[in-house]
């Protein structure tokens, strides 16, 4: 299968494997004018994440790993907790391990310079996944990735937004004093996140002057369920009408730590609580009220980060210089048990794509691309599924 | 003849009292500040229960801890010895069907397991505990990972006894007892305190030195395993994480031993341990009860960390602070 899979991805003999892999920036530049075919056993392509064992990694590797299988090529992992040395040193390692690609979840934009720098100095491949260099706030690094004959983009969510559409949640349920938690301080996604709780809460406060809504200072709890708890219990004991709970992410530990410190308080029908990352007994909260809706189901964005880093390294993608490429990857709501239902059908028991499927995506157009990442949804991977 | 014999009595309170005092005079004060600027939302009797119980996790660990760190060695596998004795204990339980005889006695084991195989590579390889104990901790981790299949181990939800109230201060009651008793009534205590005022002159006394420092080590991990029971409870569930991550966990455990260490003088090493711990969440939750940022609760909490060991730390003249 995975020959026929091989064949179908136009991939060929072996003898024309290396090109991409030590070539100078130079050689990088003149290559690219043409397509490279590179034999895909030859091919590995690095992942640069926080974890590839918690609740959101393990799910992000799952759908990598059969993205791999599906094209044969091969994978390497290295976790870096969002360490700052050690998302550098990540990048360093994979180029040095013979990835001719590698995709990254970064902490803070400051580490993409010495990641792009690496990458251009050793003909690497690079794209992000979770994150997008702020070309409002580094204006430079934007530019130095924009510049780069390698770096080729990045997929990412809207935070903003996110943040925005699940408080709107609670304030609906008609939650006024709002908790919340955060994970990391600087962490990029959550400083997104967080600007669109405030987004909404303010929002709502100006329309409705005579129903005030607030939102505490967050409390960070690392990425560990009982920091989440001790978090949770923290906010619930410094505010005694506290009504809902943000537990912003870190992975869904500190989600599982806060639920688990509200049903211990006794307070699952007085307390909602909305959060992104699903967890795997989200349907069975969502119906006993222990959670009131959660945004999720992008551990799909870094497939297309790797599908990019991929047709990079087979030549197909090209002229990355003067280009940013951005993917802007859509989360699913959920805020009901129906809903996760279909979830569960179709992104739980299974992942959203066949290998066919993945082998077909891996053939598209940059262009293409960009259009099945933000057409990933729920009914999208139902009627794949032939429902 | 009152107001002399008074005055001298004051004068002769005994090291326990005096040590008592003071912990009962900065507790007091800890609580009273915050329930000043912020009455309403703050240190209310079920409030400070609750405060007590998330203080039990780390207090657990760092009564078991100050038996290694009073010999004046150090533990950098803290965190992952935790993360390893959940995921174990976790595993047992539930993969296993094993119930909670299972989670306490798998995760109290692997704890002791630990201690034991960081005692002696540090008594065989002869190299500093705290390089052999982050090697290790680097194995531990990669061990748990590979145990829980890369997959978060979540404690099910009828077995989360030792998450209540009651469940935590009953399993840390016996632990702390049990940490008294060694300490103050068996041969093992006697010899850990030889061995940390000066090694030499016990191992000349015929103490075997080796075999209680690995003891030391064994003693803190089956402690590290009851805070390990103690999180997975808490917390619900315990991610395997590796590449060092697990290093964040050992620093709250370690800064209640310094408490131990700074009241050691006056003989109530585990009864400051529980009181430091439980001062560190009343000021953490009372922060929080402010409504303050996270990065000036941490300066805070440092600083009186800080000044709580300067003022109960008496060096003497010309002693060397190392």
């Amino acid at each position: 299968m995975v020959g026929g899979l091989l064949a179908g991805c136009g991939s060929s003999s072996s003898d024309s494997s290396s090109s991409s892999g030590s070539s100078s920036s130079t050689e990088a530049a003149s290559s690219s004018a043409t397509k490279t075919e590179t034999d895909n056993s030859k091919i590995k392509i690095g992942v640069s994440i926080w974890s590839s064992t918690d609740v959101l990694g393990s799910q992000c590797k799952l759908i990598l790993d059969a993205a791999a299988d599906a094209l044969g090529v091969e994978v390497q992992y290295v976790d870096q907790g969002h360490v700052s040395e050690k998302v550098t040193a990540s990048v360093e390692q994979l180029a040095a391990a013979g990835c001719q690609g590698i995709i990254i979840c970064n902490s803070s934009d400051t580490e993409m310079t010495s990641a792009i720098k690496t990458c251009d100095d050793n003909g690497v491949y690079l794209a992000q996944f979770f994150r997008i260099i702020s070309e409002e706030n580094n204006p430079d690094i934007y530019q130095a990735a924009t510049d780069s004959a390698y770096y080729i983009g990045a997929v990412h969510e809207n935070e903003v937004e996110n943040g925005e559409k699940l408080v709107q949640i609670l304030l609906d349920k008609g939650d006024r004093n709002i908790g919340l938690i955060g994970w990391e301080q600087g962490d990029a996604t959550w400083l997104g996140r967080w600007e669109g709780y405030q987004n909404g809460v303010e929002a709502w406060n100006e329309e409705h002057p005579d129903d005030q809504a607030t939102l505490s200072e967050p409390q960070y709890a690392g990425t560990t369920s009982d920091g989440g708890s001790k978090a949770a219990d923290a906010l619930m004991s410094a505010d005694p009408n506290l009504d809902a709970i943000i537990p912003a992410g870190g992975g869904g530990d500190p989600l599982q730590g806060a639920i688990a410190a509200i049903e211990r308080a006794g307070k699952v029908d007085s307390i909602d609580v909305v959060s992104t990352d699903f967890l795997s007994d989200l349907g069975e909260r969502l119906e006993n009220g222990s959670m009131a809706g959660e945004s999720g189901g992008h551990y799909c964005d870094p497939l297309f980060a790797f599908m990019m880093v991929y047709n990079a390294i087979k030549g197909n993608y090209t002229d990355f210089a003067g280009k940013f490429e951005n993917i802007e990857f859509p989360y699913l709501y959920v805020s009901s048990s129906d809903d996760y239902a279909d979830y569960e059908k179709y992104f739980v028991d299974q992942l959203p794509y066949t290998a066919d499927e993945l082998v077909d995506i891996s053939n598209e157009s940059l262009e293409e691309l960009a259009a099945t990442a933000q057409s990933l949804s729920i009914e999208d991977a139902a009627s794949r599924a032939g429902n | 003849m009152s107001t002399s014999t008074k005055t001298a009595g004051a004068g002769k309170l005994s090291g326990r009292t005096k040590g008592y005092l003071i912990l009962l005079v900065l507790l007091i004060l800890s609580w009273a500040i915050f329930k000043v600027i912020t009455p309403g939302n703050f240190g209310a009797p079920s409030q400070m229960l609750q405060y007590f119980q998330a203080s039990l996790m780390a207090t657990t660990g760092a009564v078991g801890f100050y038996f290694v760190m009073v010999m004046g060695m150090f533990d950098f596998s803290i965190g992952a010895n935790i993360i390893l004795s959940s995921v174990v204990g976790c595993v047992m339980a539930d993969r296993f069907g094993m119930g909670y005889a299972g989670f306490v006695i798998g995760s109290i084991i692997c704890g002791t397991i630990v201690g034991l195989l960081n005692g002696m590579f540090y008594v065989k390889l002869r190299i500093p505990s705290m390089i052999v104990t982050t090697g290790l901790a680097l194995i531990y981790e990669s061990l748990a990972n590979y145990i829980s299949a890369g997959v978060t181990q979540t404690l099910p939800s009828d077995m989360r006894f030792f998450g209540s109230i009651q469940g935590s201060i009953i399993l840390s009651v016996i632990a702390f007892v049990v940490a008294y008793v060694f300490l103050n009534y068996t041969k093992i205590g006697t010899y850990t305190y030889a061995i940390g005022s000066n090694e030499f002159v016990a191992k000349n006394m015929g103490i075997n030195v080796n075999k209680y420092k690995v003891l030391a080590f064994m003693i803190s991990g089956a402690f590290f395993g009851i805070e390990a029971i103690l999180s997975i409870s808490y917390g619900s569930s315990m991610v395997a994480v590796t590449g060092m991550s697990s290093m964040s966990r050992n620093f709250t455990p370690t800064m209640g031993c310094f408490f131990g260490m700074a009241f050691r003088k006056y003989g109530i090493p585990i009864q400051a341990i529980i009181i430091g711990e439980f001062m560190i969440n009343i000021i953490f939750y009372g922060f929080i009860a402010l409504g303050a940022p996270t990065a000036i609760q941490d300066v805070i909490t440092g600083l009186a960390l800080l000044i709580v060991i300067t003022l109960t730390t008496k060096v003497d003249k010309g002693e060397i602070v190392k």
